[in-house]
């Protein structure tokens, strides 16, 4: 089955330039989603490149608007699914496949492409801390270490810790700010 | 004291109250304050779920991609459809009045439909209307029609060289004589759908308009673009925004041919065409796997708690219901 959405002109994609402005924003958020339901980086991959090409060759055709991040998540869903429906073997290990179909749901999916732009948006100003201090703050929010672990790992006091943790929070803080300006 | 600092504290849940004051008074400060603050809660929880979000490589990923991708000057003229079982795509059909209109053709039903009379077709001159049965109309080209309950009809144009029909509410379905020198016409929302010989499934509910072909050709215009859809296509939306699915399911139809088929169907599908026919939500609960639930049978008679009986000897079922639905809350296949 296949399914097509109408919507409205309003980013600019027929040209090679404008195309890789929307390749660069949602290529990474694309494959991360891709990647949440098949467990597979390779195939996730190849996915999301065969939808925005796809859409490359119907740029003529289709006419986006707003909807274009709703738009995209939802093919990359589509072809996901798709994928796992096709791999018999594949889709044994992926027990949770109907949960995963109501969890993304058409009414859910906006909201999950919304969570995954945060995501992308987390990850880059993560990326951005300065590096002593991005050490720190992954160990700690991401590899889920306590502040005393970290302080022995990288021979430092927890007094250190604190502070580098301060430092990551006010560089996100300014990040945000600066992004919520621009957004008013 | 650093705010940072304090935040930091509140983020991890252990803020004193010397800490929650000020923090409360830096909030009241001003309106971005409030925001960045809202900003960083939502990520910090978010942050939980971040463990497995990775940087793929968007650089390399992209000049895989240019490689493949041309550029022509000239973009490619608007024109028939033809890719078949491909990716069809359509440009936005504007039509500024849609809404009023249907508000128009809503009201008019509402005033078109008995009170009483059941089943009966038509008191006002033309009108063909159903209440709580299906009713047949042979009509004298030697077409068939099939009006679902609650549906209008307006045939008082209609003649052997006029083909043409509007459908006001409900959901009828066409099954059409041929005769190439004077197309059959329906009229639906702001949707008109052309045909010479075929059979098609018009609905209309609310703001939305579906249309499905089970034989032959069918023509759909907004006024502006014709798009042709072929048997097992499906139309649904309104004129500005509508999908076209490849949906080859004559399930969509059981209300007329009183059947649902179902030939290793998968059970999620096969709860869709049951929920539609019964007219009442038949569903999975999130929990449920139903990877391997596949289903064969028919229905023809049966009522919705005998279909749900097999349901429960095929699969195991569990079920709870309230009066608009039915969830499965447990299933084995």
């Amino acid at each position: 089955m296949c399914i097509i959405l109408v919507i409205v002109d309003l980013v600019e994609i027929k040209s090679k330039k404008g195309f890789k402005q929307m390749f660069d924003i949602y290529y990474n958020p694309l494959c991360n989603f891709a990647y949440s339901i098949l467990r597979n980086s390779a195939k996730a991959e190849d996915i999301v490149q065969d939808v925005l090409m796809k859409i490359w060759e119907k740029r003529n055709d289709i006419e986006f608007n707003s909807n274009v991040k709703t738009y995209l998540f939802t093919s990359v869903r589509n072809k996901s699914f798709e994928y796992i429906r096709s791999e018999k073997s594949e889709r044994a290990k992926i027990s949770d496949y109907t949960l995963l179909q109501s969890r993304l749901g058409d009414d859910k999916i906006d909201k999950e492409a919304t969570i995954m732009m945060m995501k992308e948006e987390l990850n880059n100003s993560i990326r951005h801390l300065p590096p002593k201090c991005r050490d720190i703050f992954v160990l700690s929010k991401l590899q889920g270490l306590t502040y005393n672990e970290i302080a022995e790992l990288k021979n430092i006091s927890v007094k250190t810790v604190e502070a580098q943790m301060s430092i990551a929070l006010r560089n996100l803080r300014e990040k945000f700010k600066a992004k919520l300006d621009n957004e008013y | 004291m650093n705010i940072d600092s304090v935040i930091h504290n509140y983020l991890l849940s252990k803020e004193s109250k010397e800490e929650l004051r000020l923090l409360e008074s830096w909030k009241e400060e001003s309106k971005s304050n409030l925001e960045v603050l809202q900003a960083l809660e939502n990520n910090w929880n978010l942050l939980d779920e971040m463990k497995e979000y990775r940087a793929f490589d968007t650089p390399k990923a992209w000049e895989e991609l240019s490689s493949n991708m041309v550029e022509e000057k000239e973009p490619k003229m608007e024109g028939e459809i033809k890719a078949r079982k491909e990716t069809k795509v359509f440009p936005l059909w504007k039509y500024a009045v849609a809404a009023s209109v249907t508000l128009l053709v809503g009201l008019f039903v509402w005033n078109s439909v008995p009170s009483k009379g059941v089943g009966t077709a038509s008191e006002p001159v033309g009108i063909l209307t159903s209440v709580d049965d299906i009713i047949t109309k042979d009509l004298e080209d030697g077409s068939s029609v099939w009006l679902n309950k609650s549906s209008a009809l307006d045939i008082s144009k209609f003649s052997k060289s006029n083909r043409s029909i509007a459908l006001q509410a409900g959901e009828a379905f066409f099954q059409v004589e041929s005769d190439k020198e004077n197309p059959f016409s329906v009229d639906v929302s702001d949707f008109h759908i052309t045909v010479v010989g075929t059979a098609f499934n018009v609905k209309k509910a609310d703001q939305e308009v579906e249309i499905y072909v089970h034989e032959g050709v069918v023509s759909v215009s907004n006024g502006k673009r014709t798009v042709q859809l072929r048997a097992g296509d499906m139309i649904t939306g309104n004129v500005d925004n509508f999908a076209l699915f490849d949906k080859d399911n004559d399930n969509l139809v059981s209300w007329k041919s009183k059947k649902l088929v179902f030939k290793n169907t998968f059970l999620p599908e096969a709860l869709k065409d049951i929920s539609r026919h019964y007219g009442k939500i038949v569903e999975l609960s999130p929990g449920a796997a139903t990877d391997n639930c596949f289903i064969s049978t028919e229905f023809r008679s049966e009522t919705l708690e005998e279909v749900i009986e097999e349901l429960k000897v095929l699969f195991q079922i569990k079920v709870s219901e309230n009066e608009e639905r039915i969830i499965i809350t447990e299933i084995n296949c």
